[in-house]
């Protein structure tokens, strides 16, 4: 790549990022399957398909819907497992030149223990983001990130298995209670957050009378939760002092400003991904253009610099 | 034995590319013939294969459209578009000159076949892979014969181009308005496939587990299949289909074209 990146470069947690944005866990594989589509020097990161201990073969069928300006969802977490992971998958990841963040989910407090202390210390892995998205099978299946308590006892269970630094990638389901969870997560000792996950939503069929995703319900993304990301986003970044990772909807530039603005330190891209896998090279003309006509020198200097009336 | 041709796969490197349309043209069930100038995909692509394609200026609707190849030719790229939504009625609507934003090509296509019959099926909108393929066949001297089946007369898509290139084409419509009266399916079993005879067929899920019924007794039977998708090349996982023998194939990467015997056919989606 030409361009000149250097005053696009930002860090969060330690973790040195070239560009604030990173393909967002799910919806860029684990970075090998573009094959020319996209240009990953325009990423500073690439959030890898989340990874369980033992593989999963995810959701029946219908597993997405489009709804407008939306998709929605229910993959059901397929991925090939830590082993196969480290085996098959890592070793591109690890070379890439966008840094290396691997998102992990577990059914229990064991499972995530289990799998940090697996991924700890392997050479290539910039960062853990941790799903708390997944329901707790030891508690009845609700999700972990819902509940504050439980949110601070994965992220201590994590932080206690690995020396990488640890993102927590909060739920929106959480409702009120998300800021709560977000402030358990630092106090547990969270380097950075991420947020939003998915939202709860279903469509239905209705001359079929059937629910459209052979799940039935799903997470909704894409455009049509982006104004309500932005605002979790503000919420939670105006609360913690760790660094927060702006994701919901985002597919231009103005976008990727205003969840900067908003307070995050970096973006994840996932959806528009999916559709334009070149969207990170024209997001960072854009971001260059912004950064020109407003005179600013840094990135950093975008972030939490919303003016309130 | 079986001869493969250059068999994509998932290493080849794909395109993303704005192209102009060249033409477009009316066939049955009011769908669009679309020709494309894309070098770079119509160079790779071979029949069995894909493109997503972008039906909008805008960014409504959000998620790109696959679409079969209908044929590849020097710089072009052949499309066959039904409108049935909001895409791809914005892509029934456009004209020559205007451009459409593209990535292919995707997916796997047909294993060419060795010796023995071939016979292509296809049911409703099934046809343009098969076409693809029938253009290939006669350009390496193979002899195919293509069955055609549709709702109507009026629904029936790419006679004409696959008569000029199958040895036979059969002609079965629902209604009884063309051909003989009834699904493609009894065609098939009419020809009664012999065990040297190679199936490749594309249409509906139901039509498709019972071509791969019948075809048990055929050398080979290869089906192309059609799931929702968001990105056409492995990383969204939408695009599974339940496997023959456990878990799911991901019609983008591992397809669209599958040996038959590797679907779950019972309990079809």
């Amino acid at each position: 790549m030409s361009r000149d990146t250097s005053r696009l470069k930002t860090d969060i947690a330690g973790m040195n990022l070239s560009t604030p944005l990173i393909a967002a866990s799910g919806t860029f594989g684990y970075g090998d399957e573009h094959k020319g589509l996209c240009d990953l020097d325009c990423l500073g990161a690439i959030a890898a398909k989340g990874i369980s201990l033992l593989p999963r073969i995810g959701n029946l069928p219908p597993r997405i819907h489009e709804t407008p300006s939306g998709l929605l969802n229910a993959i059901g977490l397929e991925n090939v497992g830590v082993e196969a992971f480290l085996e098959d998958k890592l070793p591109f990841l690890a070379k890439a030149r966008p840094a290396c963040i691997v998102n992990i989910l577990g059914e229990s407090f064991d499972e995530y223990a289990q799998l940090s202390s697996r991924l700890d210390g392997i050479p290539g892995i910039d960062m853990l983001e941790v799903n708390v998205s997944c329901p707790n099978v030891e508690e009845g299946g609700l999700s972990f990130g819902v509940d504050p308590d439980l949110v601070a006892k994965v992220t201590k269970t994590v932080k206690s298995a690995t020396a990488l630094p640890v993102m927590l990638k909060l739920t929106p389901m959480a409702g009120a209670k998300l800021a709560e969870t977000a402030l358990a997560a630092q106090e547990a000792g969270a380097d950075a957050i991420s947020l939003i996950n998915t939202i709860g939503a279903m469509e239905i069929d209705i001359e079929r009378k059937r629910p459209v995703l052979g799940n039935v319900s799903g997470g909704l993304s894409g455009p049509a939760i982006r104004p309500v990301a932005l605002k979790m986003v503000f919420d939670v970044a105006s609360m913690v002092d760790i660094p927060v990772v702006g994701i919901g909807g985002i597919t231009s530039a103005r976008d990727v400003i205003a969840f900067l603005l908003a307070g995050a330190s970096a973006v994840q891209v996932g959806t528009g991904l999916l559709i334009d896998p070149d969207l990170p090279c024209t997001m960072l003309d854009g971001i260059e253009d912004y950064m020109d006509r407003h005179g600013i020198a840094r990135l950093s200097d975008i972030t939490g610099a919303l003016e309130l009336p | 034995m079986t001869s493969r041709m250059t068999r994509k796969t998932a290493e080849d490197t794909l395109h993303k590319t704005v192209c102009r349309v060249e033409g477009v043209s009316k066939e049955g069930g009011e769908c669009v013939l679309l020709t494309l100038d894309a070098p770079e995909i119509a160079k790779l692509a071979v029949p069995g294969q894909f493109v997503m394609v972008k039906c909008t200026d805008g960014a409504c609707p959000l998620l790109r459209r696959p679409i079969s190849i209908a044929s590849a030719r020097e710089d072009k790229i052949f499309l066959l578009v039904q409108p049935v939504g909001t895409g791809t009625r914005w892509l029934c609507e456009r004209k020559a000159g205007d451009s459409i934003d593209v990535i292919g090509p995707l997916g796997n296509g047909f294993t060419l076949p060795g010796a023995g019959e071939n016979i292509l099926v296809s049911g409703g909108l099934g046809a343009p892979p098969l076409l693809f393929l029938a253009r290939i066949l006669a350009d390496m001297g193979k002899q195919a014969v293509s069955l055609l089946g549709a709702g109507s007369s009026s629904r029936l898509v790419l006679k004409n181009e696959m008569a000029a290139v199958c040895k036979d084409v059969f002609i079965s419509t629902e209604d009884g308005s063309e051909g003989t009266k009834g699904l493609v399916t009894d065609l098939v079993s009419k020809l009664a496939p012999k065990s040297t005879a190679n199936i490749f067929a594309c249409g509906p899920l139901p039509m498709l587990a019972r071509v791969a019924e019948i075809a048990e007794k055929a050398s080979s039977c290869q089906v192309s299949l059609e799931a929702k998708m968001a990105c056409g090349y492995g990383a969204c996982m939408g695009c599974a289909v339940p496997a023959a023998n456990g878990g799911y194939l991901h019609v983008c990467t591992q397809g669209p074209v599958f040996p038959s015997k590797l679907v779950m056919w019972r309990n079809p989606l």
